[in-house]
């Protein structure tokens, strides 16, 4: 059987999680466009989630 | 005495006798079967009629017999016997029915034994101007066709009566007693190989057990009682029912199976289910005439896995179906022989649930308080029941069961493309229980930093001693004061919001004071603890990143160079009032991190766990409301880094309470008179003597807690409030907690750890993300104030563990904990372990909790735990014990309290439970037991007379040389039906009443032996002395 996909996707804090490529999306979490296994997912998410401040406290540290 | 002829017994026969053994005074086999005479048949009539019925069937005329260690049918000659007549029209009309109903139910209740003939019961009732027969057999000699057989000749009979013509019945070529012999001589030898390969083949890897949601713990030996729920299919259905499966090309059963695989594969979290099903076994033209008993269950494997549409599960179970009832007449009791011959009397062996679909026959209005499986439906045209065993369920529980069935199935039925995760299983008010009103936690707390709470205390209590360590005390004032000094030097050295610093310091004040330094300065604090090995120490230091490390001279070396080494000096130069977001490197938020601790995986590194001040003061909020010892003297005896300790040392410093410093065994611990409030884990409980055993509340954390860990410490204090919380550091110290307040009773099983802290949310979620129904077995998620940011620098890690939250606000995430947990009734939290210990030896899931409990049950066991080993390569459960108790009589109390496959297979007895540093069972450090346990393989010669005996009888009932008395017999090669020649031998040289199921509860030869002792010593006590002389006499004249 094929492994099950997933897709990388995150929320308006800019924080990334993972969700089965064929469940409805919670409100408020938006597809990134990779997909892939579930580990696929999260080496991608290690590459790309370099700063895991939220971004409401990134925008008003800077 | 009427003529006889004695035959083999059918396999049905012999499998009703054997179940029927395990308990022969319940009427589970009662099969009741009324039926009215047409009118003008008088009562010699109808008496007639019956006999006449019973003339043609031997099956009618047939009781079984263990003969020479065989069970055997015996037929007896046709004599033609009145049936007892009860005129009922003595009574109101209105009356009748009842009293009618009365006797029915009265003869269906009484139990036939098996070895005296007629295995039936039958009366003649008069309600008006007919009468009615009330008939009752046994299973062993009638199944359902034969009801249906036994209906058409009264008919016929009582029509040729009346009219005088030649009754309306078909020959007879063969008897019953006939198929029994072609049945034995067919299935044998190579043939019955052959079919057993098949089941073998089908049933391998299948799991022994599914494990529903039960109300109560296996008992350790399952009887029949029973009842059930009653219940109409919603209008239509079965049509629909029939339309899918028309266009499916199944059956209305395949499509009735499929829903219940599917409702069993979700309320069990099984993707692989056994369901009974049953064959008629009449397969050739000459049984179909034939009353008797030729059913026989077939196990129905669903492959419930890969999250199938439901359309596509019915294939499946279509396909699943053919192929056992193509393999149908292989005899059940062959293949449970085969498949599953170290059975458990806990659990009814390779299936526990059925499904019958009788479309045409009713139910019988009869409840007999009797089952056979588990869980079984019933389903019909008109009124269904589902049948359940009371040991194991509540009626709400199999009232919700039904319902659940139902939705299940109308909604398969409406959209057979769904899939089956994604049918619906909770009724809509459950759906609001369990995401609305049990998750009811909304509360006022404003946003504020740690900081924030912490100056608010030191300026409204600034005298109040906030800190004694080592006999010192500091007051509030003192300590904010000291504080402030330290955070502008630690801003200085770079530390400030989303910086670290980490804290290289022994327990003592300076700790407490660098805790609120650091947090002041806007960094978050990482503890380093310092007994930890330096490898660890080092990886810790290199992960962090941190700004600024602090030790004291003592800790300095332990740490790289470059660190703030703390005297008693360093920082006195610096301004003592509070700082501002101006001194601060950039201003601090209730949003920055407070504190990052480290956990250990069970697989892999360390990682940090970033917990965010608006966590922080979400937890203190709740903690100061529901804690009110945190306003008087809280001992904070765990290392910092544990984050249990966030509740005695922020808590108390932001409720106004004196936080004492002290190892829990030091004296200073007992210094100042008891705590107010204290938190240890279930470990520590053995350890809080009067002394230190706090006033106002204690609060157990960081494990499972058992009522039976509590029983000692309560009974001695039963005025202190005791709260048991479960949280996770990824959900900030506690996000679920159970208070039971002063006075109340700890009931002995698993604490439950109660509801969601404030604006805390819970979420028992299944694999599909789905809410699981209360009862149900799902993977325990935290949604709302308290969850972390994340791991430090692990952006993969966090993705996975922090989901997106279906059940929350747009963009929510939610911490899945890995703990598996079940809602009670009343809306609160069992905690079930952890779902990658998900532990199963021999295929069934091990409750370590469970174990533990009833080793603390035993008054000599002072603490204990269980744990599955895999040293030898198998997992095998060790129990492990601490206190005098000899390990027989432990062994003797489990088997009693638990089920087989919950009975450690070693025990290991220890001084005291190994602990980690904080204070949690340290799993690790459970020793191996001994290696093979001498009794294992040796030889222990028979002991006792009784033991010899045993042992003579499983010897040559087993062809076995040599029987120990240590001995079990099925681990010999036995089997049920060999059991019964065993029972019947022993029966046969002591005259003791001895039931079959004593073998199963107790096949070893010394635990039989020690039954059959106590048997003849209770018949001993209940004759008098004269009658035990007159035995001893008649023995002696014997010997």
């Amino acid at each position: 059987m094929a492994e099950p996909r997933f897709l990388v996707v995150r929320n308006d804090e800019e924080q990334y999680s993972i969700w089965s490529a064929d469940r409805d999306l919670p409100a408020g979490w938006h597809d990134t466009g990779f997909a892939g296994t579930r580990e696929e997912c999260l080496a991608h998410i290690d590459t790309v989630w370099t700063d895991m401040r939220p971004r409401s406290v990134r925008e008003a540290h800077s | 005495m009427s003529q006889e002829w004695t035959f083999p017994a059918s396999f049905a026969q012999e499998r009703v006798w054997m179940a029927n053994q395990l308990d022969a005074g319940s009427p589970v086999f009662n099969v009741s079967i009324p039926w009215r005479f047409p009118a003008g048949v008088d009562a010699d009539m109808a008496s007639d009629v019956v006999n006449r019925v019973v003339a043609r069937h031997e099956a009618l005329r047939t009781h079984l017999r263990v003969d020479d260690g065989a069970l055997v049918q015996v037929v007896r000659a046709h004599e033609p016997v009145p049936l007892p007549t009860t005129d009922l029209r003595h009574l109101p009309e209105s009356e009748r029915l009842a009293a009618f109903e009365a006797v029915r139910a009265e003869l269906a209740r009484t139990p036939i034994p098996l070895d005296t003939p007629p295995l039936w019961r039958a009366r003649l009732v008069r309600l008006g101007d007919a009468w009615a027969l009330v008939f009752v057999v046994h299973h062993a000699v009638f199944d359902s066709h034969s009801a249906v057989l036994f209906h058409a000749e009264l008919a016929a009979f009582s029509a040729a009566a009346r009219t005088g013509a030649e009754p309306a019945v078909p020959e007879l070529p063969i008897q019953y007693a006939d198929f029994a012999v072609w049945q034995r001589d067919q299935l044998a030898g190579a043939e019955l190989d052959r079919q057993l390969a098949f089941w073998t083949g089908h049933l391998a890897g299948a799991p022994p057990v599914t494990n529903l949601p039960l109300d109560r713990p296996r008992p350790a030996q399952l009887g029949f009682a029973g009842d059930e729920v009653r219940f109409d299919l919603p209008d239509g259905l079965l049509d629909r029912v029939g339309r899918l499966a028309a266009g499916a090309a199944a059956t209305p059963y395949m499509v009735l199976l499929a829903g219940f695989a599917a409702l069993l594969s979700r309320i069990s979290g099984d993707t692989d289910v056994v369901v009974g099903v049953s064959t008629a076994g009449r397969d050739t033209p000459e049984l179909a005439p034939l009353i008797g008993m030729f059913v026989n269950p077939v196990a129905l494997r669903c492959d419930v896995s890969g999250d199938p549409s439901f359309t596509a599960l019915l294939g499946r179970v279509r396909d699943g179906l053919v192929d056992a009832m193509e393999h149908g007449q292989t005899p059940f009791q062959k293949i449970v022989e085969a498949v599953d011959p170290q059975r458990d009397p806990s659990v009814q062996p390779i299936f526990q649930t059925a499904l019958n679909y009788i479309p045409d026959s009713g139910l019988d209005p009869v409840e007999l308080g009797t089952t056979k499986d588990d869980l079984a439906f019933d389903i019909t045209a008109g009124e269904c029941r589902l049948v359940y065993r009371t040991e194991l369920f509540d009626r709400s529980t199999a009232e919700t069961v039904v319902q659940r069935y139902v939705a299940l199935l109308t909604a398969a039925v409406a959209d057979p493309e769904r899939t089956v995760a994604a049918l619906p299983l909770l009724t809509d008010a459950e759906r609001d229980l369990v995401l609305g009103a049990w998750n009811d936690t909304a509360r006022e707390v404003p946003p504020a930093t740690v900081v924030d709470e912490v100056q608010r205390q030191a300026a409204a209590t600034p005298d109040a001693t906030a800190l004694v360590c080592d006999g010192v005390p500091l007051t509030y004032a003192e300590l904010n004061t000291a504080a402030n000094r330290l955070a502008r030097l630690l801003v200085s050295r770079g530390a400030g919001p989303e910086t670290r610093v980490a804290l290289a310091l022994p327990r003592s004040c300076e700790l407490v004071v660098a805790m609120v330094a650091v947090l002041k300065s806007g960094a978050a604090y990482v503890p380093v603890d310092t007994g930890y090995p330096a490898g660890r120490i080092a990886y810790l230091l290199e992960d962090t990143a941190p700004a600024l490390v602090v030790a004291t001279p003592d800790t300095a070396a332990l740490v790289p160079g470059g660190a703030l080494v703390l005297d008693g000096e360093i920082g006195a130069d610096q301004p003592d009032g509070d700082l501002t977001d101006a001194d601060r490197r950039s201003p601090l938020r209730p949003e920055h991190p407070a504190y990052v601790l480290y956990t250990s995986g069970s697989t892999g590194r360390p990682k940090g766990v970033v917990v965010e001040h608006r966590a922080v003061t979400a937890y203190l909020a709740w903690a100061r409301h529901t804690y009110p010892g945190l306003a008087g003297a809280a001992l904070l005896h765990s290392p910092v880094s544990f984050d249990l300790t966030v509740t005695g040392l922020l808590g108390t410093l932001t409720a106004g309470g004196t936080v004492r410093l002290a190892a829990i065994d030091s004296p200073a611990a007992r210094a100042g008179g008891r705590p107010a409030f204290l938190k240890v884990t279930p470990s520590h409980l053995p350890l809080l003597d009067g002394e230190l055993s706090p006033t106002a509340d204690l609060v157990i954390g960081g494990e499972a807690l058992t009522g039976e860990q509590l029983a000692g410490w309560r009974a001695a204090h039963p005025d202190v409030a005791v709260v048991n919380e479960y949280g996770p550091t990824e959900a900030t110290v506690g996000c679920v907690a159970a208070r039971t307040a002063p006075g109340e009773p700890v009931p002995p099983g698993p604490v439950p750890i109660g509801t969601p802290t404030w604006n805390t949310r819970a979420l028992l979620l299944d694999a599909a993300l789905q809410p699981v129904p209360p009862g149900v077995v799902g993977e325990l998620y935290v949604t709302g104030a308290q969850l972390a940011r994340g791991y430090h620098r692990r952006p993969g890690l966090t993705a996975e563990r922090f989901l997106p939250c279906p059940y929350g606000p747009p963009g929510a995430r939610m911490y899945a904990t890995g703990d598996l947990a079940r809602w009670r009734p009343d809306g609160t939290l069992d905690y079930l372990g952890r779902r990658d210990d998900q532990v199963k030896v021999r295929g069934m899931r091990i409750e370590l909790g469970e174990v533990e409990a009833a080793l603390l049950a035993h008054p000599d066991v002072r603490a204990a735990a269980a744990a599955v080993r895999t040293d030898g390569g198998e997992p095998t459960l060790v129990g492990y014990l601490v206190g005098p108790a000899h390990e027989d009589s432990v062994r003797a109390e489990l088997a009693r309290e638990l089920p087989a496959h919950l009975a450690p297979a070693a025990l290991v007895r220890l001084d005291a439970l190994p602990l980690t540093p904080n204070g949690k069972l340290d799993r690790a450090a459970l020793p191996a037991p001994a290696a093979a346990a001498p009794a294992e393989d040796a030889y222990v010669a028979p002991r006792t007379e009784a033991e010899a005996l045993v042992a003579e009888v499983y010897a040559e009932i087993l062809q076995v040389e040599k029987v120990g008395a240590l001995d079990d017999f099925f681990t010999l090669g036995g089997n049920s039906l060999r059991g019964m020649r065993a029972m019947a031998r022993i029966r046969a040289e002591v005259d003791v009443d001895l039931p079959m199921r004593a073998l199963f509860s107790s096949p070893v030869v010394a635990d039989l032996a020690a039954q059959i002792e106590q048997r003849i010593a209770a018949e001993l006590d209940g004759l008098s002395d004269s009658e035990v002389a007159a035995l001893l006499a008649a023995e002696e004249e014997s010997s």
